[in-house]
């Protein structure tokens, strides 16, 4: 007879039928003439009948009134918005190093870019200026994978909630062939911006004058790849995402804003079109973010945002596995 | 309350058809067995509060994904755990901090054994969330292992190895029990609160 002692795992196991069936032939025949075991056995029984009697619980009054206005609140959406993921649980889901609004943190920084050039100039120190307020700004560019760049498309494409998972991964394929310089080009022409690469001027788009050592093949075959508004012929941008097109600031804080973090790095972006007919959207204009799982190395976050990027802005969000994991 | 009758898929369908007072029906019926699971889940008030309503406002917006072929109750159960999860992995990375519960109103027997030193519910504290969730949607909400394997996405396998441990975890605690052998009189650090014991418990689960 097998001697050792039985653990409560063991126990419980074998009241479960987990263990396979010589080990629990064993463990039965050792329970039978263990009175130490079989006590022990008991005790887990004793546990579960307790677990069983265990009656319900009427949720507290003051928990009742807080649902129901959160309900309240949740019924006064519009009725296009009802059918879409909750942004705030999607935030909530990631980890924050900072909770406040990042919109918030960018004003601050801006006047503060402002405010130092002001009186470093009243004293004669351009130099010094300049390098306080690129200190200042760090945060809108700094990324917290700073070996990885971003891959900017703008496809123009129509991406639903069945081909997201399947076309979001593929953005970042786009960001491989780009950096190989194949220019293989999938979807739309990617622009890959190095990391830390300074916001473009209002109104010019981002092109290889900013990446000129990843620049794909595609910007390259334009005659005169230096002049970005050559590269900025492409106007399959819809309008209203024109702003996030032009102005990378503004792109990370839309992305630091949906995800909650103060340095979110997208890995990649595509400026294109959102159809859900459960929602009540067609062909509607949407950035589509693909960010690193923050808790998953082998997941991709993708998130589809209306332009305009506020809490109600969410259209879809998925987690898709990351290609090639 | 306007109409008993209907079941909870109609009321979903209601819902999602635009029918403004179908949601809140829901809510009535299923509100406490909701809170119910939180709480015995996460083990505190406040977290389960939190879980609760996030789970119920993604029901209220994904109500039109609601395929079917699982009973409402299984649905919102799985949004709920979930709910839960998600809240204890975020938590994970901060101290926990000591919180009571109240003790379950319905519990004579484990209130009246006398080698109880703490309760059932105090002792499901200490256990790892995702056991935690398996042994109250099994033992306590009366799930089959099948139901509770689908609110949970994991195997039934899966489902029978946690609630197993959780049991073992349990009795361990509330029979002060040394969980190898059986000299359960003479051992004096039988944790005696998530306090003490959920850090420990937690890291041995990946044994």
């Amino acid at each position: 007879m097998n001697e050792a002692h039985l653990s409560l795992d063991e126990l419980a196991e074998l009241a479960e039928g987990l263990l396979a069936r010589r080990k629990a032939s064993a463990a039965q025949a050792h329970l039978d003439t263990c009175d130490a075991c079989r006590a022990r056995a008991d005790a887990l029984d004793h546990t579960t009948a307790a677990l069983r009697e265990l009656g319900p619980v009427a949720m507290p009054a003051d928990v009742v009134a807080r649902l129901d206005r959160a309900l309240a609140g949740a019924a006064q959406a519009p009725p296009g918005e009802t059918m879409v993921p909750d942004l705030g649980a999607v935030r909530r889901r990631r980890r924050a190093a900072v909770s406040w609004p990042y919109a918030a943190a960018a004003s601050v920084v801006a006047i503060a870019v402002i405010a130092v050039g002001v009186t470093t100039i009243g004293r004669h120190h351009p130099e010094s200026a300049g390098s306080s307020a690129s200190t200042a700004e760090a945060p809108l560019v700094s990324t917290s994978a700073p070996s990885q760049p971003l891959v900017q498309q703008e496809s123009g494409q129509t991406y639903t909630p069945t081909s997201l998972a399947a076309l979001a991964p593929q953005l970042l394929s786009a960001t491989a062939d780009s950096a190989a310089g194949s220019g293989a080009g999938g979807v739309g022409s990617p622009s890959v911006l190095a990391p830390g690469a300074p916001a473009p001027q209002n109104g010019v788009r981002l092109g290889p004058s900013t990446t000129a050592q990843t620049a794909p093949k595609a910007a390259g075959a334009l005659p005169g790849a230096t002049g970005a508004q050559e590269f900025a012929t492409t106007n399959r941008v819809p309008a209203p995402l024109r702003h996030y097109a032009d102005s990378r600031a503004a792109l990370l804080a839309c992305a630091a804003y949906i995800t909650d973090t103060p340095h979110a790095s997208p890995l990649a972006v595509d400026f294109a079109r959102w159809s859900n007919p459960s929602a009540h959207l067609h062909n509607a204009p949407s950035v589509i973010f693909v960010f690193a799982d923050p808790d998953d190395v082998h997941l991709l976050d993708v998130y589809v945002v209306a332009p305009t990027c506020n809490s109600s802005s969410l259209r879809d969000f998925t987690e898709v596995r990351r290609p090639g994991s | 309350m306007s109409a008993p009758s209907l079941g909870d898929a109609d009321l979903l369908a209601q819902h999602v058809a635009g029918d403004p007072n179908a949601f809140g029906e829901l809510v009535v019926r299923h509100r406490d067995r909701m809170w119910a699971v939180a709480l015995r889940t996460l083990g505190n008030p406040d977290d389960a509060a939190d879980a609760v309503q996030d789970a119920l406002l993604s029901a209220y917006r994904g109500a039109a994904g609601f395929r079917g072929n699982s009973a409402v109750t299984t649905w919102l159960h799985r949004i709920v755990v979930n709910a839960c999860l998600d809240l204890t992995r975020r938590r994970a990375v901060r101290p926990t901090q000591p919180l009571l519960i109240e003790p379950a109103t319905n519990a004579p027997d484990a209130i009246s054994r006398r080698d109880t030193a703490i309760t059932v519910t105090e002792a499901l504290r200490s256990l790892p969330a995702e056991q935690a969730a398996a042994v109250v949607l099994v033992d306590i909400e009366g799930f089959s292992v099948d139901e509770a394997a689908q609110i949970l996405d994991v195997p039934t396998g899966t489902v029978k190895s946690r609630c197993a441990r959780g049991r073992a975890r349990l009795a361990e605690q509330l029979h002060d029990l040394d969980p190898r052998r059986d000299s359960g009189t003479d051992r004096n650090d039988v944790p005696s609160s998530r306090v003490e014991s959920l850090e420990p418990t937690k890291n041995k689960e990946k044994k």
